[in-house]
């Protein structure tokens, strides 16, 4: 998850609301633009992109259509990834700033679970999750979700670890402030600029995974998916390559804009930052 | 005051930033022998004074002016042209003495470097004068300190280290800027003693830039008030303590806390900021 | 009326155990300021920060008009809360940086004044006390000049009207010009609502100007506590001494670098601090005695306690069977013109 850029131009921010705006403003207006079941039969079979105007990406082996698959796959890639990264944001920021603010037992447990989790392949816990919840845009959710969230936790943490000793925080304490106040007050906003980069890549991994537990066949057999898409069209690859490249560009791309918007969000939050 | 043919001629030096002015039009002269002291307040262009005499001035700073050392004019010259044109040195001492050292060198690689900067000194001579360096600073055991990383010594220690790695180039001359103000009360009066030392066992010119008027005091032989990147006084330190021409000058003197005595109230301290402080000589109506 | 029992304090670092603060009394009385010196290092931070009761003492007590607050916690410890605040170092520091001027300044009202509007007027006329205009009001710390920002940490401090504040090296982070200003409202501030202060300061001319009493501290231990013009002008124990002469001098006529006497060597690391008298390893006088016994603070002339054991006591004159008479010849306070 090191897929950090240091793209640091005041416009990295606006080019990243930009694609992830355009995404979401794509995946809401599926039904708009390609109205019906994108799983229904609806045309020949394997049309290439821009040869026909009533299927401008074209079709697949069984004649679906794929701009429309593309269009309600960005649904369910937009859906996990940002429901995953909630999932993880939650467990990862809770647990990270009270095992840093308070340090001590807490800190420790917290470190051990960390290094458990970690320790176990991702990837393999994700998919073992996801067959024993049964396949459903939910468990493959809370499947990545809780198997991403210990970087967060780690990160949080040493932020937190950071700022519980600045004067402000000392300050605060003299005052007779409860705990809770000081952490959601003066540890977290200063803290979580880097956290906020981080979640971001999280939502970009967890577009990756999403669509590697459906190229498994392990993603809502209900629902397109880019994964899925890859999945069905690996038999065609010598053939109908464009199968597999559409949604490989598709996946490519809401990384790279998940990516900037973190980077971009990471500039901003920086009080001194911003003013300059 | 000595009448000594001055070392270094500063004439008319201005520098800007962005279009900004942070220095304007600044004439003085720094002789051999003697501790001359830049004072002024936070901003007002001692540091990037020093930082163009030296050859340090960042890039974009647009500098202007003449600058003189024993004749030749080094202005807008890094310390390496100069080398290469024959000039003698004009070496640094920053206030923050962690900053300036390389944490992940040892203190002898640091001087050892710096030493054979000059590219003509070999490896063994350069570690045997990185010793006598060690030993002119007064590091005691300079021996096993020569291998110790920045982080083992104290703050005063590294100021002594800083200042060795100054001494490596054989300068004539040292800017030294706030190098004691790091430093705690018995630590600063160690190191500006080591300073006033130096320049009379080495016979350099020291330009002490400060804000701090106790260190004036102690250690200067004349003083160069600065506001707002202009000079406001040229003076014999006992002639400066004596009563500042300058409104801002005497305004600075009774900003001083420590005139206190046993009887009688607390005396107030001066106000320096008031802007009709900045206007120049004559400005005494207020 | 805040009153420090035998206060030591260890912090605990993985190169060992240090005694930051080794048995510590003091006393600060209502509306004085007491000023506290010593070389960077020797625990005064540590102290203020016991004080705070942000670090917990290993053993001592810290009493507020009698009551141990060491041990309160919760509830019990809101009304003492208020009653000592503080004001630390770097202003830039010790503010949050999102918090703007008048969200800063209102925080400590919080528990107290639940009433939003009635917090708005405390913090104006708060503002209107440390002289900062209101039309800073909605700045962020970095939109402010260092001797602002330091206004609004003193103006956060006296918001809860406390008895005593603990001022850390108020102005060490200031210019001269600003340090001035900021000297001139704490001493204005004192006069107008009665506040005890306990000055923290390595700027023996600032603690000169400040303070009412100087305590001096060498190692986690007060070495020297009497009249500031007896400590500072006429110090009796030799760190004491070494310390002042340190100072620099007001005026050229008053001092040289070149020719005075420093003190030599630095503070001894305080993982292991000598055996004895911890100042022995750099004391011009110290003796054989001095390595093995520690002195206590014990009275001294003019109604000061030294921590020496050349020190000669109040009776000297009349009793000089106390003290080795060639001992105390070396001992006379140094005078010296302000
Ligand atoms: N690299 C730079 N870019 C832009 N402005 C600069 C730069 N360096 C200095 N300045 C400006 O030049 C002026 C003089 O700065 P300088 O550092 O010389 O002050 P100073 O007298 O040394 O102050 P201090 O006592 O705080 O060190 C200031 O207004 C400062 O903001
Ligand atoms: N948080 C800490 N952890 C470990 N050691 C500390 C800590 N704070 C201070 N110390 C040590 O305690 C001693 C006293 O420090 P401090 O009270 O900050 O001194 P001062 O304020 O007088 O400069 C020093 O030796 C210092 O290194
Ligand atoms: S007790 Fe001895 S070593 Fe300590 S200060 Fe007195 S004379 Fe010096
Ligand atoms: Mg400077
Ligand atoms: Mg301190």
């Amino acid at each position: 998850m090191s897929a950090r850029f240091s793209f640091s131009t005041p416009s990295t921010l606006r080019l990243g609301v930009l694609c992830v705006a355009l995404l979401a403003l794509l995946a809401a207006a599926a039904g708009l633009l390609r109205p019906g079941d994108p799983m229904a039969m609806v045309g020949p079979r394997g049309l290439w992109p821009l040869t026909d105007g009533a299927f401008p990406l074209g079709t697949d082996q069984l004649g679906r259509d794929v701009a429309a698959q593309l269009l309600f796959g960005a649904r369910v890639s937009l859906a996990v990834g940002v429901g995953a990264a909630a999932v993880a944001t939650l467990i990862g920021v809770g647990l990270g700033a009270v095992a840093g603010y308070f340090g001590g037992v807490a800190d420790h447990l917290l470190s051990r679970l960390c290094d458990y989790v970690q320790t176990l392949p991702s990837f393999l816990l994700s998919m073992v999750l996801v067959a024993v919840l049964a396949p459903s845009i939910g468990s493959v959710m809370l499947a990545i979700g809780l198997t991403s969230w210990p970087e967060i936790a780690r990160l949080t943490r040493a932020e937190v670890l950071r700022i519980r000793n600045a004067d402000w925080v000392l300050a605060a304490r003299t005052m007779g402030l409860g705990h809770g106040h000081i952490l959601l007050n003066h540890v977290l906003p200063n803290g979580i600029a880097p956290v906020v980069a981080m979640i971001a890549a999280v939502v970009a991994h967890a577009v990756l995974v999403e669509a590697a537990l459906a190229f498994l066949g392990l993603g809502d057999p209900n629902l397109v998916s880019w994964g899925a898409m890859i999945g069905n069209a690996r038999p065609l690859l010598r053939t109908l390559w464009y199968l597999m490249a559409l949604p490989g560009l598709a996946i490519f791309a809401t990384v790279m804009a998940f990516t900037l918007l973190g980077n971009g969000l990471s500039e901003r939050l920086d009080p001194r930052g911003a003013a300059r | 005051m000595k009448a000594n043919n001055p070392l270094i001629v500063v004439r008319d030096l201005s520098i800007a930033f962005a279009g900004a002015k942070a220095v304007d039009g600044l004439s003085f002269t720094v002789a051999a022998g003697e501790v001359t002291a830049l004072v002024g307040e936070s901003g007002s262009g001692k540091t990037v004074s020093g930082l163009s005499i030296a050859g340090l001035a960042p890039p974009e700073a647009r500098i202007t002016g003449r600058v003189t050392l024993a004749g030749a004019d080094i202005l807008g010259r890094t310390p390496r042209e100069r080398r290469l044109a024959g000039h003698p040195a004009v070496s640094m001492v920053f206030q923050d003495p962690q900053a300036a050292l390389n944490p992940v060198l040892t203190i002898g690689e640091q001087i050892v470097e710096a030493v054979r900067a000059d590219g003509r000194t070999g490896a063994r001579a350069a570690a045997a004068r990185a010793l006598e360096l060690l030993d002119l600073v007064r590091i005691p055991e300079p021996g096993r300190r020569f291998s110790e990383y920045p982080h083992r010594l104290s703050g005063g220690m590294r100021q002594r280290v800083v200042i060795a790695l100054a001494l490596a180039a054989s300068p004539v001359a040292l800017v030294a800027d706030e190098p004691t103000t790091a430093l705690d009360v018995t630590i600063q009066a160690q190191i500006l003693q080591l300073l006033i030392r130096l320049k009379d066992e080495l016979g350099m010119a020291l330009l002490l830039i400060t804000h701090d008027l106790g260190v004036v005091a102690e250690a200067a032989d004349r003083v160069l008030l600065m506001r707002d990147g202009r000079l406001l006084e040229d003076r014999g330190v006992r002639d400066f303590f004596d009563g500042p021409r300058h409104p801002y000058g005497r305004a600075l003197l009774a900003a001083r806390p420590g005139r206190r005595t046993r009887r009688g109230p607390r005396p107030r301290l001066a106000d320096t900021s008031a802007p009709c402080l900045i206007g120049g000589e004559g400005s005494g109506a207020c | 009326m805040l009153t420090i029992e035998k206060l030591r304090v260890t912090h605990r670092t993985r190169n060992g155990t240090v005694l930051a603060v080794d048995g510590v009394d003091l006393t600060l009385r209502r509306g004085e300021t007491l000023g506290l010196v010593g070389e960077s290092g020797c625990g005064k931070s540590t102290l203020a920060r016991a004080v705070m009761r942000l670090t917990p003492p290993a053993s001592g007590r810290i009493l507020l008009d009698g009551t141990d607050v060491t041990r309160l916690r919760g509830r019990a410890a809101a009304p003492f809360t208020a009653r000592v605040q503080m004001v630390f170092q770097d202003p830039a520091a010790s503010l949050d940086p999102r918090y703007t001027v008048a969200r800063a300044i209102a925080e400590p009202l919080l528990p107290t004044v639940r009433d939003a509007a009635e917090r708005a007027r405390r913090v104006a006329a708060l503002m209107d006390d440390v002289g900062l205009a209101r039309a800073l009001a909605d700045r962020l710390p970095h939109q402010l000049s260092g001797g602002q920002r330091q206004r609004v940490a003193i103006a956060r401090a006296i918001a809860p009207r406390p008895d005593v504040v603990v001022l850390d090296e108020p102005v060490s982070a200031l210019d001269v010009s600003l340090q001035a200003q900021v000297l001139n409202l704490l001493v204005d501030l004192q006069e107008r609502h009665g506040l005890a202060y306990l000055f923290i300061g390595h700027d023996i001319g600032v603690v000169r100007h400040m303070a009412d009493r100087v305590a001096v501290m060498y190692l986690g231990r007060i070495v020297e506590i009497g009249d500031w013009s007896d400590v500072v002008d006429e110090p009796a124990h030799p760190y004491t001494r070494a310390l002042m002469a340190a100072a620099p001098a007001a005026n050229p006529d008053a001092g040289r670098a070149a020719t005075r006497t420093v003190l030599a060597g630095e503070l001894p690391s305080p993982f292991a601090p000598p055996p004895g008298c911890a100042f022995h390893t750099r004391c011009p006088l110290a003796v054989e005695r001095c390595r093995r016994e520690a002195p206590a603070l014990r009275d001294a002339a003019d109604g000061r306690r030294v921590a020496c054991h050349l020190a000669p006591a109040p009776s000297a004159e009349t009793n000089p069977a106390q003290t080795n008479p060639t001992e105390a010849n070396n001992f006379r306070p140094l005078r010296r013109l302000p």
